[in-house]
């Protein structure tokens, strides 16, 4: 589907002369200091003198911490609900913005973006007066709807807290898969649409059996994006909760900074990074499966 | 019964969206009221609204977090960035997507575990590598990362993208004659506007906000980029909120700008084009 | 967008990109040791400007002729994170700075400024990149790092030798950058960690007469401002520090003291397991009960809106709270704001005076610098520490490590002079967080401290797990 034969020796040249440049300058700027991450990963460094290498101690000592299996099961929780989240709800407002009904598009389309640009320490910062206990406006809201009860101390709950700060990380990106999804559907040929629609296909129908499949892949690269991304979450949980209450929201890539930069711990630090990426890309080549390999 | 129904419908399509959208305002409205108001105001309440209009607020900390400066640097930086960026992901997304040659998969996995790697993991490797290139704390320190940085989300974006679009095209210009090169820029450049559209988003956004590389690899007051600019309100033991928020709310517009007048406009067009209603 | 201009540029971004990419790998392989070694005057980040653009940035060097009054010249860099029109200490800072450059033209100094809150990431960075400027600030907790390492020089070779520098410091200002009997760094500020901030008019309200002596009266006390209402002691720790390091730091110190923790930092038998910290552990999670509930999620600042808007009766935070307390308290509760000590627990051998405290951060000086530089750079960081310096954070708010003898304390602000005077009689302990190493110190034992006030972990747990820690990183 949708490729094309390299003709004869002039196209390969080109093509391997304009995909090998920019990646040989890829590979010296991105690969190369990631494959040295790795390598610190199998040394004791404390970031002064020579690495020393000690193999696979490193990992030894995170995979028998504790701390370590609790902030690798709340960052792929993260990263399961915020996918779920975000592309889902990403998604169906990319099908309304199909529907006659939906009014006012533009403006939709418009502020839910908003929050994609907002610094996380403004998103922080607003949500979590939203659930503060003095002032928070959502406790405010269950006592007008008369259920006193049901108020909580929502960040400093450790049994609650990990969904609390989910909400706000889903909310805030929501915008971001609605973009790349949006320009998916606007490359459907009109066309398609119109004989959907002469032969009856409306709402959610047609977005079902015609709108989805066509933006598939799309959809399988956003997935893949939010996944892979909510893996190395950082900022948000920093401006939330910091972590905290314990470590009931910290993530892999706190845990990564911490040994890095507050302890100095190179080894160990690069250790947390390395299977963050290898959990990141068991992820999406599990995703790659599900959805469907890439028709070759 | 049948009007019923279509109310309801409506009902349903609209307001949870409108409830969302309205949410999303509210940060951006709360932004604007709290940058306005006095330090001692804030702290007392950061929800109340303000009681006067302190706009010099705005002017203090345009000087305090060195905009003027910084601000170009930061629009130089997202600018080549950008460019560069846009131009090598369009090639290497339509390359990728549209034949099969050897190293393929190799090149697809490289930009996969680029994308999934912390940031925090690279800083010292990337900074050591800068250093031994003599690149660092100069116009050009953080241009390099930034592009490589982009580069797998917009790979895969266009790659995506390109895929939906069939082939024909490309055959018929094929056939009259046109070379590889041409028949990629002045055929499949223009039908890719909006996802090029997206990840010139995408990538201002990141690059104007980026901090982690900035902080380290840049030193010099005269290099550095506006989102070093919003640590300046920090003292050791204190935060100037009510500057940092309208430090905040200024670096804020330029994104927002580019994507209303820019995005938004362009998505209009398409999606009216694309689906009636 | 615009397809067509776009076209236009296409040939020049693309071979930009080109060379670019060549430049990056060629580079990078061959790895040109530039500025591997650490030359004696070498000014790392100067030289690295040089060998791109706008190296007439350094313009300082050549404008100044003349040698003016003092006869120093050379130049040095100073990675610092006081900030231009900061308070306390930055003030104090800058005006000593400004100062002595005025003085002397021909010392030419590089300020690198990094905030506080990332400082030590970059400070992290440049150690490892083998790019540390001649001055930085570093708290003890990475001074067993550069002290082994040899990448700094002990500074009291050149305090000592200069009697009129040596003793302007008051007592004990280096006990955080000692280490193996050596003071390697220039203390710049003297901060009690813990100080009790409270709203006299609701003690008052409260039928409670002054500020309590002792555990018993305070727990009392609390409990009277409770059933009034209020919130009996605000905390706002979802930073993760200011439980530990600013109040529960010196609630510790009432059980243990400074010989018990000189012993378990250096691993001489003292133990996180003794039984005197765990019973300092229980005692600061029965307290709790009289913190505000959300403790874990608001954060400092939070915590001092409670205490503005008359919700909480008094806090306890770090003696940095006295100058915020004077810059954003409303008028008619600052009027009616006392500070106290922290009061001794009856049956333990603490006593009310005993406070963590201390400079926390030190300047360190690099051991490449020497000869004119360091010269110059000596005598800087004497400007910046002492005399005048001292006088001035003082009238800033602030106590600095200096023997502030010249200060006109008449003018202090009425709030602070309180507090310096109780400064006066505090018994001066280890701040934890700044002498532990990090992964206790501003790791464990803030994350478990947080568990602790919320009652999801038992005394015993996070002694247990503090020591397990310490022992693994000793």
């Amino acid at each position: 589907m949708n490729i094309r034969e390299i003709r004869n020796h002039k196209q390969k040249i080109w093509i391997y002369a304009l995909v090998l440049i920019p990646f040989l300058y890829f590979v010296c700027v991105m690969i190369y200091p990631l494959l040295v991450s790795v390598y610190y990963s199998l040394t004791k460094w404390k970031g002064i003198g020579d690495p020393k290498f000690i193999g696979f101690d490193n990992y030894g000592t995170m995979l028998k911490s504790s701390d370590f299996w609790l902030v690798t099961k709340n960052t792929l929780f993260l990263s399961v609900v915020c996918t779920i989240g975000q592309v889902g709800i990403a998604l169906i407002i990319a099908f309304l913005m199909t529907f006659r009904r939906l009014k006012l598009k533009a403006f939709h389309r418009a502020v839910i973006f908003f929050p994609v640009v907002m610094a996380p320490i403004v998103v922080g910062y607003v949500w979590r007066f939203i659930y503060n206990s003095n002032y928070g406006l959502l406790n405010a809201f269950l006592r007008a709807i008369g259920h006193p009860e049901w108020i909580r101390f929502w960040l400093d709950d450790q049994n609650i807290v990990l969904r609390m700060v989910s909400i706000p990380v889903i909310w805030q990106y929501i915008g971001l898969y609605m973009i790349i999804l949006m320009s998916a559907i606007s490359a459907i040929p009109q066309e398609v649409f119109e004989c959907a629609e002469i032969d009856g296909a409306t709402g959610l129908k047609k977005s079902i059996y015609i709108t989805l499949p066509m933006v598939w892949d799309s959809l399988k690269v956003c997935i893949i994006l939010c996944a892979g991304g909510t893996m190395k979450i950082y900022d948000h949980l920093v401006a939330l909760t910091n972590g905290g209450p314990g470590r009931a929201t910290e993530s892999l890539a706190m845990y990564c900074y911490e040994f890095t930069f507050r302890f100095g711990n190179f080894g160990t630090g690069s250790a947390i990074a390395v299977t963050i990426l290898v959990l990141a890309l068991l992820i999406s080549g599990l995703i790659q499966l599900l959805m469907g390999r890439r028709k070759e | 019964m049948n009007k019923v129904k279509r109310y309801l419908a409506d009902f349903f399509v609209n307001v949870p969206i409108m409830l969302l959208s309205l949410t999303c305002i509210f940060p951006v409205v709360w932004l604007l009221y709290s940058s306005v108001k006095t330090d001692v105001e804030f702290n007392i309440s950061p929800v109340k609204l303000p009681t006067k209009i302190h706009l010099d607020n705005f002017i203090t900390a345009f000087k305090r977090a060195n905009f003027g400066t910084f601000t170009f640097n930061s629009l130089f930086n997202s600018i080549i960035s950008l460019l560069l960026v846009l131009v090598v992901s369009f090639i290497l997304g339509y390359l990728l997507s549209r034949y099969r040659f050897r190293g393929r998969g190799l090149i697809y996995g490289m930009l996969m575990a680029a994308m999934m790697i912390p940031i925090y993991a690279l800083i010292v490797p990337i900074f050591i590598q800068e250093k031994k290139m003599g690149l660092l704390n100069s116009r050009f320190s953080l241009i390099p990362v930034y592009v490589a940085m982009e580069l797998p989300t917009a790979v895969f974006l266009i790659d995506s993208y390109v895929k939906g679009i069939s082939v024909d095209l490309e055959d018929a210009a094929s056939i009259d004659g046109a070379s590889l090169p041409r028949t990629m820029f002045t055929i499949i450049m223009p039908v890719c506007r909006p996802i090029l559209s997206t990840v010139v988003i995408l990538t201002f956004m990141h690059v104007w906000n980026e901090f982690p590389f900035a902080q380290v690899l840049l030193s010099r007051e005269e290099l550095k980029t506006i989102p070093i600019g919003l640590t300046y309100f920090t003292s050791q033991y204190t935060t100037s909120y009510t500057l940092l928020l309208a430090a905040l709310a200024m670096a804020t517009i330029p994104v927002l700008v580019l994507y209303l007048f820019f995005y938004n406009k362009i998505m209009e067009g398409m999606m009216a084009g694309a689906v009636k209603g | 967008m615009k397809v067509k201009s776009i076209k236009k540029t296409l040939a020049v971004m693309l071979s930009m990109a080109m060379m670019l990419s060549l430049a990056g790998c060629g580079d990078s392989s061959e790895s040109q040791p530039v500025a591997d070694e650490p030359a004696a005057t070498a000014e790392p980040a100067a030289d690295e400007a040089e060998s791109l653009d706008e190296a007439a940035a350094e313009d300082t060097e050549a404008a100044t002729g003349d040698t003016a009054g003092t006869g120093l010249s050379g130049s040095f860099s100073i990675f610092h994170f006081h900030e231009d029109e900061g308070a306390g200490t930055s003030k104090a800072f800058w005006t000593a700075a400004n100062k002595f450059m005025e003085e002397n033209p021909d010392v030419n100094i590089e300020f690198i400024f990094t905030d506080s809150d990332n400082y030590q990431e970059k400070l992290t960075t440049l150690m490892a990149g083998e790019e540390l400027p001649n001055v930085w600030l570093s708290k003890g907790d990475m001074l067993p790092t550069f002290a082994d390492a040899g990448v700094i020089q002990a500074a009291d070779q050149y305090i000592s030798a200069d009697p009129d520098w040596a003793d302007a410091y008051v007592d004990g200002a280096f006990a955080d950058c000692t280490y193996d009997g050596t003071q390697w760094g220039v203390p710049f500020q003297m901060q009690a960690n813990c100080i009790g901030v409270y709203n006299e008019a609701i003690f008052e309200e409260c039928g409670i007469d002054g500020w309590p002596e002792t555990w018993t009266e305070l727990l009392d006390a609390c409990e009277k401002i409770k059933a009034a209402g209020y919130t009996p002691i605000a905390m706002g720790n979802k930073d993760q520090w200011l439980a530990e390091s600013a109040v529960f730091n010196t609630y510790a110190y009432k059980y243990i003291d400074q010989a018990w923790f000189d012993s378990l930092a250096n691993n001489e038998g003292a133990k996180f397991t003794d039984e005197a910290f765990v019973r300092a552990l229980a005692g600061f999670q029965d307290i709790a009960q009289y913190f505000n509930e959300d403790m874990n999620s608001i954060n400092q600042d939070e915590m001092y809106a409670l205490y503005y808007n008359k919700q909480a009766a008094m806090f306890f935070n770090g003696a940095w709270a006295v100058g915020t307390m004077i810059s954003n308290c409303p008028e008619d509760v600052l009027a009616s704001t006392h500070v106290g000590l922290m009061p001794a627990v009856e049956g333990e051998k603490g006593t009310k005076y005993d406070t963590a405290a201390g400079a926390g951060w030190n300047y360190m000086i690099n051991s490449n610098l020497e000869g004119d530089d360091l010269t110059a750079c000596l005598a800087f960081l004497k400007a910046v520490t002492t005399g005048e310096y001292a006088d001035d954070a003082l009238q800033q708010g602030f106590i600095s490590s200096g023997k502030a003898e010249n200060a006109d304390t008449s003018t202090l602000d009425p709030l602070f002079a309180e507090y310096y005077e109780l400064a006066a009689t505090m018994n001066n302990c280890s701040i934890f967080d700044c002498v532990l190493p990090a992964e206790i110190g501003s790791g464990v034992l803030y994350a478990d401290t947080q568990q602790l006030i919320a009652g999801t972990m038992t005394p015993e747990d996070m002694a247990a797990e503090c020591q397990a820690t310490l022992e693994a990183n000793y």
